[in-house]
């Protein structure tokens, strides 16, 4: 299993390479000159030529490549063209603040998605099943933005139960402020999940194994959560595990909306000013996350199957017999 | 299923007219911070609290231009000179100033001054600081005209200009002309700095944080007129209409950047008001004059074209209504402005024109726009009222810098430009845009040459008689409009929304509100 992970993590490597030579690429052929961005208007040629030499833009493209990797490698994202601050600090501090929305929007959606799937899986085609049916549905096809305003108007400016916008400083304000796009963010992954766990426990429960589970006298309870849920598991954890490490990337309409200070609005701010290091820090964050999520869910599948489980092992002794063929 | 689905409807009209219904203002807030009684038994908050839609992109004045970075930093630093509201410059950090000679400046530096750090001001400061601005990438255009500063006694210099220049005493009123300390500077590095400023304005830095906020508290010993509150907090909220229901909950007590479509809103609203100036920005079109083949050579054709187009009815719906109809790119706000003849709205005229040029039948051109939606909707909508000359528009939208790039290449036959007299004086526009020598990226993007103009321009340039300019300026809006360069279209409303509470606040029409004179009743 630790094998297993660290060559996971070693597989990291290439897509690193890879997504920064993409983008790298991308945003230096872009017909644009980021110079012109950051000076504006009023810029004279000399500063404009001054500023191009600053930022290292006269090199060839593969130099300012290979200068990229190598700061990276020491662990340097480098400055921000914008705002000159080093990229690494400014992810840094506004990561926590991605990490506790993504969750707790996770959280929203996990634990209303599940039982919600679970319960239209077991009562199908009944009323809460077509509630949810066409619930899910509108959750999904609603833009976050739009829910996220609705709520504010109601919440913030109607009730004034809520604030509209901004992380409190103190804990209950900080909390206070989550509730809102937590609820807007998760909404629409709750419903992913639903759907998902619905049609995953309606396959499942299709199985010889349940009907053997209730013949045996087990209760519905029981048989609902350890045989039934937890076969149905796999998929759930494949779709939350993509879904939550696209949260970590940052969300960058809903935390624009709520002015949350996190990474996605940061790559947004980056995106309209051709910030080249401010984005590539932000898509090498987003492909960790992406990636560490996929490896944490590929290890969360050996929990839930023991077949899994046994396949990383069965691996392991097939090694192990192998070696003690070649010494004997 | 239909049913269910009616049903889940009707729940979500629900959510959205509870969410439109109305119900009365909490007078307290969320955010009702705790005042100290003021004289005169009215109490004031002692924190003030600022929207606006972008963060600072530096705290060090010599690099963040950005009208965001400057509405901030603007509280923070001092300059030579100052311009408040719609007043002439007058000394600020300089105690007096007078002019040697055409091109020599002698400024006399106001003593006693301390910065954030309680180190005093001295004149080596002074010096450093317009070097500095000089040579940095970012803010040199705004002080480039200065050959050398002299030092010539313990509290004064000479500002050595290049060539005579009037508008000396706006430039050194901008933001980015600002006096920082040397020797803290020396000491502590740039990039500690840019973190940790410290200037000699009304207000000193207490914490920022990217993206969100900032925050500022009075400083004690500013030598000018004393901030009225004690703390100022600028919010960072990027979506407009968020700004506007913080202002309504009273999370804020300023809203800045507020849109056209969100100017309602807070009409209908008894607890705010609105503040809308004219700004110094020109909507306009550069007609490229360096394609000889184009129909566009024929100034009749041009002149139709001005004649075809309703500034008003673009102002009225696009804009609603926030804007003036603009007949130069300078605006009566700008010091220099003068009055400019107008190409009047008739359509027949138009029709004639084309006509005489030989055009009836009309001809198809490029409009190029960068892609701000209502930059490119005021675009449709002229291209709609060119059809009527028979003119085919083909609009390009690119994004900022490929636009810019199309307009100094000379791409567009007609290309829209938002030009921005940042200066606050007509020399910072009439130079890079219709000067000779400036074609392309400085600005002359109509590629526009002619000798009287070249020599009005430098005179205006080099008169420092503000009467006898706007003399030379109206003649050389003569010339403009003889040549038909532009499609002249509007001077766009620089608005922002506030509390009924809110007291003394002086808009600045360059955007760079200085707050110490604000209070808000609790």
């Amino acid at each position: 299993m630790a094998k297993y992970v660290l060559k996971r993590l070693l597989l990291l490597i290439p897509v690193l390479i890879g997504v920064t030579f993409f983008v790298f690429t991308i945003l230096a052929v872009a017909p644009y000159d980021p110079v012109t961005v950051i000076l504006g208007d009023g810029a004279t040629e000399e500063a404009i030529e001054g500023m191009r030499e600053e930022l290292g833009l006269n090199d060839p493209l593969l130099v300012r490549y290979v200068n990229y990797i190598w700061d990276l490698l020491h662990g340097d994202f480098g400055k921000s063209y914008k705002t000159r601050l080093p990229v690494a600090d400014q992810i840094l501090r506004r990561f926590p603040n991605t990490i506790l929305l993504a969750t707790c929007s996770m959280v929203i959606a996990i634990v209303l998605g599940i039982p919600l799937g679970i319960l239209s899986a077991k009562k199908q085609y009944s009323l809460l099943d077509n509630v949810a049916t066409v619930g899910g549905l509108v959750s999904v096809s609603m833009p976050n933005f739009w829910l996220g305003l609705l709520l504010v108007i109601l919440f913030a400016l109607k009730l004034r139960w809520l604030p509209s916008q901004g992380m409190g400083e103190d804990p209950v304000a900080i909390l206070k402020s989550l509730i809102l796009p937590s609820i807007t963010l998760g909404t629409g992954i709750m419903a992913s999940i639903m759907r998902m766990t619905r049609s995953s426990v309606l396959e499942t429960m299709r199985q010889d194994y349940i009907g053997t589970a209730r013949a045996k006298g087990i209760s519905e309870g029981r048989v609902t959560v350890r045989h039934m849920l937890k076969n149905a598991l796999i998929p759930i954890i494949t779709i939350s595990a993509l879904q939550f490490g696209n949260l970590l990337g940052g969300s960058m309409l809903t935390e624009t909306v709520f002015s949350w200070p996190g990474v996605g609005r940061y790559m947004l701010d980056a995106i309209k000013t051709k910030d080249t290091p401010a984005i590539m820090g932000s898509v090498i964050l987003m492909s960790v996350s992406f990636s560490i999520m996929n490896l944490l869910a590929d290890i969360l599948y050996a929990f839930v199957d023991p077949r899994i489980k046994s396949q990383y092992r069965s691996a392991r002794r097939k090694k192990s017999f192998k070696g003690e063929g070649a010494a004997s | 299923m239909k049913r269910y689905l009616a049903f889940l409807l009707a729940a979500l009209m629900l959510l959205s007219a509870l969410a439109g219904c109305g119900e009365k203002k909490d007078p307290n807030g969320p955010s009702g911070s705790q005042g100290d009684g003021q004289p005169g038994g009215t109490a004031y908050k002692d924190t003030l609290c600022w929207a606006q839609a972008s963060d600072v992109t530096s705290m060090d004045p010599h690099v963040g231009k950005e009208t965001a970075a400057v509405t901030v930093t603007c509280n923070m630093f001092s300059t030579l000179m100052i311009v408040l509201g719609d007043e002439d410059p007058k000394p600020l950090l300089a105690e007096s100033y007078q002019q040697l000679s055409d091109k020599d400046w002698e400024f006399t530096i106001r003593k006693g001054v301390k910065f954030h750090d309680g180190s005093e001001m001295t004149i080596e400061d002074v010096k450093w600081s317009l070097d500095r601005a000089i040579n940095s990438n970012y803010v040199s255009y705004i002080v480039n005209f200065i050959d050398n500063v002299e030092i010539t006694g313990e509290d004064t210099i000479v500002i050595h200009c290049k060539e005579p220049y009037a508008p000396i005493l706006n430039n050194l009123s901008m933001p980015f002309s600002a006096i920082v300390p040397k020797a803290y500077i020396e000491e502590k590095g740039e990039e500690y700095f840019q973190l940790n400023p410290i200037g000699s304005g009304p207000y000193k830095l207490v914490e920022w944080n990217p993206g969100e906020s900032v925050k500022l508290e009075a400083f004690e010993d500013y030598f000018g007129d004393k901030a009225q509150t004690k703390n100022l907090v600028m919010k960072v909220i990027p979506e407009a209409a968020q700004r506007v229901i913080a202002l309504e909950t009273g999370e804020v007590d300023i809203a800045y950047n507020i849109e056209a479509n969100n100017l309602a809103q807070v009409q209908g609203n008894p607890d705010l008001v609105t503040l809308d100036e004219p700004s110094m920005t020109c909507y306009n079109y550069f007609f490229n004059l360096k394609k000889t083949d184009s129909p566009l050579a024929d100034i009749r054709v041009r002149q139709a074209i001005c004649h075809a187009v309703d500034s008003d009815l673009i102002i009225d719906t696009i804009l609603n209504g926030t804007g003036i109809p603009a007949t130069s790119m300078i605006a009566p706000s700008v010091a220099g402005y003068a009055e400019s003849p107008k190409y009047e709205y008739d359509l027949d005229k138009a029709k004639s024109l084309m006509a005489e040029a030989g055009y009836a039948d009309g001809f198809s051109l490029v409009m190029v726009v960068n892609d701000s939606q209502q930059r490119v909707e005021i675009c449709q909508v002229i291209q709609q009222m060119l059809k009527e000359i028979n003119i085919d528009v083909d609009i390009h939208s690119y994004e900022q810098a490929t636009y810019i790039n199309a307009l100094n290449e000379g791409e567009h036959d007609m290309g829209f430009s938002a030009w921005i007299t940042s200066t606050g004086d007509a020399d910072y526009t009439y130079m890079p845009c219709y000067h000779s020598t400036q074609w392309g990226k400085p600005g002359n993007r109509s590629f526009f040459a002619n000798e009287k103009a070249d020599e009005l321009i430098m005179a205006g340039r080099r008169e420092s008689d503000i009467e006898k300019r706007k003399e030379i300026y109206k003649e050389l809006n003569q010339v403009i409009y003889e040549n038909c360069t532009q499609l002249f279209v509007c001077h766009p409303t620089n608005s922002y929304a506030m509390s009924k509470q809110v007291e003394g606040f002086i808009l600045n029409n360059d955007g760079y509100n200085r707050l110490n004179y604000v209070l808000c009743r609790q």
